[in-house]
């Protein structure tokens, strides 16, 4: 009888189980089809000469050994993204966390206020890039008009921005700072989540508002910290569009990313084979420094359900 | 009973999100595995007109893809011509698509990879020998000697860029040169007259520097900017009678007359500092209008088509063109060409790639070609048919400057060695020392060549 009612409970799980599937099929195949078959072509295709005109030759490692030591634009555009995921990450986690803070208020049309900061979240990158690079020209630019009179008090020069290599990094990691609307809403939704008792305590116990900031709420705030600075790592990685549309990578290299440099070499040489083997370079680095961050994390990353706690 | 229904559903609903899946995206379907099984029929037909009740067997679909997209200017006319194809005779039945410019060379270059590119398509015709090597377009050689085909009304130069390892594989659908253009009005303000129009480098500098304005440290106005416009370094190398790489492809930018050129471009204007002069070619790249239209820069180097722009932009300035100027010692007529070509996709199908042949033989007739020009604007290849579109003096300059115009050189270790020139150029104008960005240029060259020839 035992048996019997095991095996009938066995169809039914299994039944279940493929009608699960089948409602999954079509995820499951775009999934294969468009992205784990290209993902795994690339890495075929790494170590091949593979251009899209003609059938690739297997050349083992040497598009990887180049790479390391006969490519003297690889070391300089791995350099170039390092610093702006440098520059980029704190400076995002932090106006995000201010902007976040700020809005997490009750004061009237608050709403309105959170929809402005995230809206530029929905612009295209590229009708961005083409408004900053306005905004940005050192001779009729917005930001050095506003700017002006503290040049002539201080009798400097006008900064170059997009146009100084010493500027240029800097200048897209602050343009970036526009669209920090999306780290923001993370923020606020984490911030609502922190139980207000907590303050009470706090005020109870004679806690100030840098107390409550860095005692309260920055702790619990830590998870979407965390999201929020491990995505960033990621995107910051895969900088490009705004080198490609504002700089053409310049001034002097200065802007010009590894993924610039991957797209050139695929659709600029047509040497997809050399690009595919950069791809696979971005991904063990990118997954390497989100290791690395995540293994940290156990230390200052602290969960309400009591993990890390 | 619930259980069935349940199970029904589900396989109805995945069946119609697979369905929905399959049907994603608007390449053709293919049913070969590779150009040995011949070409697919192209089941994306946006044209007018096309028949898709051809009774089979009676005549051939050939499908051709182009840069102008339909309802862009002219779209209607050129849809008369092409279909008009179909009218002058009855083997093959022409269907086509137009695609934005920025769109189209990603959507070739992803239809070349999975086979499916149309039978005939424009393209450039700088690297030409690109496709030709990698036996993705069809040689034509045999059709026009069947045919008896004369080139003799085309350009030889832009002929001869579409020849690869001896055979004709391209032939030229456009033509383009670039000219000196100049602002009459700013000639007169500085004193000067059409006579004092330069041809020659040196009389290129000093007329330049009469017109230059400058107020409280601003440029106001600049009488000329060799790196502005369509002026860059390699025309430059041929007007000196020099070139960029020699006939292996290896670089000659270390040599002192490819040094020498490259300083006198970055002492052109050395008086005025690098951030004056980037704002004035940043205000063409950020408001979308050059200098030259907006009536700040008294001469620069453009192609045909500013013509046109000038004409649109109703600009209220007297302008002309001339030949550019050329150094006085040794200087070399000549400017940078950038024509299309039309070509046949190497289907191995006999019969598609004749019909892409009469078709292209039908483009290149020369009142075709000058409707053509009619209904886009463009220069044609046809010698005969320029000789119409005469209608000025501006246009008798820019035709006679056709038949000094060069296609760049094509080399399989840097395609676009054109492209990958601008980040040492513009080294050179931040203050780098020309000795040494050409140096870096050097390397850059050859480490390219290097890696491409060990892997290939």
């Amino acid at each position: 009888m035992k048996n019997i009612a095991k095996k009938q409970k066995q169809r039914k799980l299994n039944a279940e189980a493929r009608a699960g599937l089948l409602f999954a099929s079509p995820f499951i195949i775009g999934l294969v089809v468009l992205t784990a078959f290209p993902f795994l072509a690339s890495l075929y295709f790494s170590f091949t000469n593979y251009n899209m005109k003609s059938a690739p030759t297997f050349l083992g490692l040497k598009n990887y050994i180049i790479m390391f030591t006969n490519d003297s634009l690889f070391w300089p555009s791995m350099w170039n993204t390092f610093v702006h995921v440098l520059i980029s990450v704190p400076l995002n986690l932090v106006f995000s966390l201010m902007l976040a803070l700020l809005l997490n208020n009750r004061v009237k049309g608050i709403n309105i206020y959170r929809t402005v900061y995230y809206l530029p979240n929905v612009v295209s990158m590229v009708a961005m890039s083409l408004l900053w690079l306005w905004m940005f020209q050192p001779g009729f630019g917005l930001i050095n008009q506003f700017l002006g009179p503290i040049y002539r008090l201080l009798g400097a020069e006008p900064i170059g921005w997009l146009s100084d290599p010493s500027t240029s990094k800097l200048s897209i990691a602050l343009m970036g700072l526009w669209t920090c609307g999306g780290s923001m809403v993370i923020y606020l939704a984490q911030l609502q989540d922190i139980p207000k008792d907590l303050y009470e305590s706090a005020d109870i116990d004679g806690a100030g508002m840098w107390s409550r900031l860095f005692k309260i709420t920055l702790p619990l705030m830590t998870p979407s910290i965390f999201y929020n600075v491990v995505m960033s790592i990621i995107s910051g990685f895969q900088v490009f569009m705004q080198a490609f549309i504002m700089t053409n990578g310049g001034p002097a290299r200065s802007t010009y990313y590894y993924g610039y440099y991957l797209y050139d070499k695929a659709f600029k040489d047509g040497q997809m084979g050399y690009a595919s083997a950069m791809a696979w370079i971005l991904l063990i680095i990118t997954l390497i420094v989100t290791m690395i961050f995540f293994a940290f994390s156990k230390k200052w990353v602290f969960y309400m359900s009591g993990e890390n706690g | 009973m619930k259980k069935n229904v349940k199970r029904v559903l589900a396989l109805l609903l995945a069946g119609a999100m697979t369905l929905s899946l399959a049907a994603c995206g608007d390449s053709g379907t293919g049913d070969g595995d590779g150009k040995n099984d011949g070409q697919t029929d192209q089941k994306e037909q946006d044209s007018k007109g096309g028949t898709e009740d051809t009774p089979s067997g009676e005549k051939t679909q050939i499908t051709f893809w182009h840069i102008i997209p339909e309802g862009s200017d002219g779209y209607d006319s050129l849809n008369e011509l092409i279909m008009n194809f179909n009218n002058v005779q009855d083997k093959y039945e022409i269907t086509h698509v137009g695609y934005p410019f920025l769109d189209y060379f990603s959507k070739m270059t992803t239809a070349f990879a999975g086979d499916v590119a149309p039978d005939v398509f424009m393209y450039t015709m700088d690297d030409v020998p690109t496709r030709a090597a990698a036996g993705t377009i069809a040689n034509l050689t045999p059709y026009m000697e069947a045919d008896g085909y004369d080139t003799s009304d085309l350009y030889e130069a832009e002929v001869a860029a579409g020849v690869y390892d001896g055979n004709q594989y391209a032939l030229p659908m456009s033509s383009t040169c670039r000219v000196l253009w100049y602002n009459l009005d700013l000639f007169k303000d500085a004193g000067l007259s059409e006579e004092d129009v330069p041809t020659t480098w040196e009389e290129l500098y000093d007329v330049a520097h009469k017109m230059d304005i400058v107020e409280d440290g601003v440029i106001k106005q600049l009488g000329f900017d060799p790196t502005a416009g369509e002026a860059n370094y390699h025309q430059f190398l041929w007007q000196a009678g020099l070139d960029y790489f020699d006939a292996e492809g290896n670089p000659l930018l270390d040599q002192e007359p490819q040094k020498e050129v490259l300083q006198w471009m970055v002492d052109f204007n050395k008086d005025y500092p690098a951030s004056q002069l980037q704002a004035f070619t940043d205000a063409g790249k950020v408001l979308a209008a050059d200098g030259f239209l907006s009536g700040q820069l008294a001469m620069m180097v453009a192609n045909d088509q500013k013509y046109a722009a000038l004409k649109y932009a109703n600009v209220d300035f007297e302008y002309g063109c001339v030949p550019m100027p050329v150094p006085a010692e040794g200087g070399v007529r000549s400017n940078w060409s950038s024509c299309w070509s039309l070509e046949a996709f190497n289907t191995k199908d006999e019969a598609k790639i004749k019909g892409a042949w009469e078709f292209i033989k039908y483009m290149l007739e020369p009142e075709n070609m000058e409707a053509f020009y009619n209904s886009q604007g463009w220069l044609t290849a046809s010698k005969t048919a320029n000789e119409n579109l005469r209608t000025d003096d501006i246009m008798n300059v820019i035709i006679d400057e056709i038949a000094y115009s060069r296609e760049k050189t094509y080399f399989d270790f840097a395609p676009k060695w054109h492209e990958d020139w601008n980040q040492f150029m513009e080294l050179a104008k931040t203050g780098t020392p020309v000795e040494e960005v050409l140096a870096q240029a050097q390397q850059f060259y050859l480490e390219k060549k290097v890696n491409f020839e060990s892997t290939n």
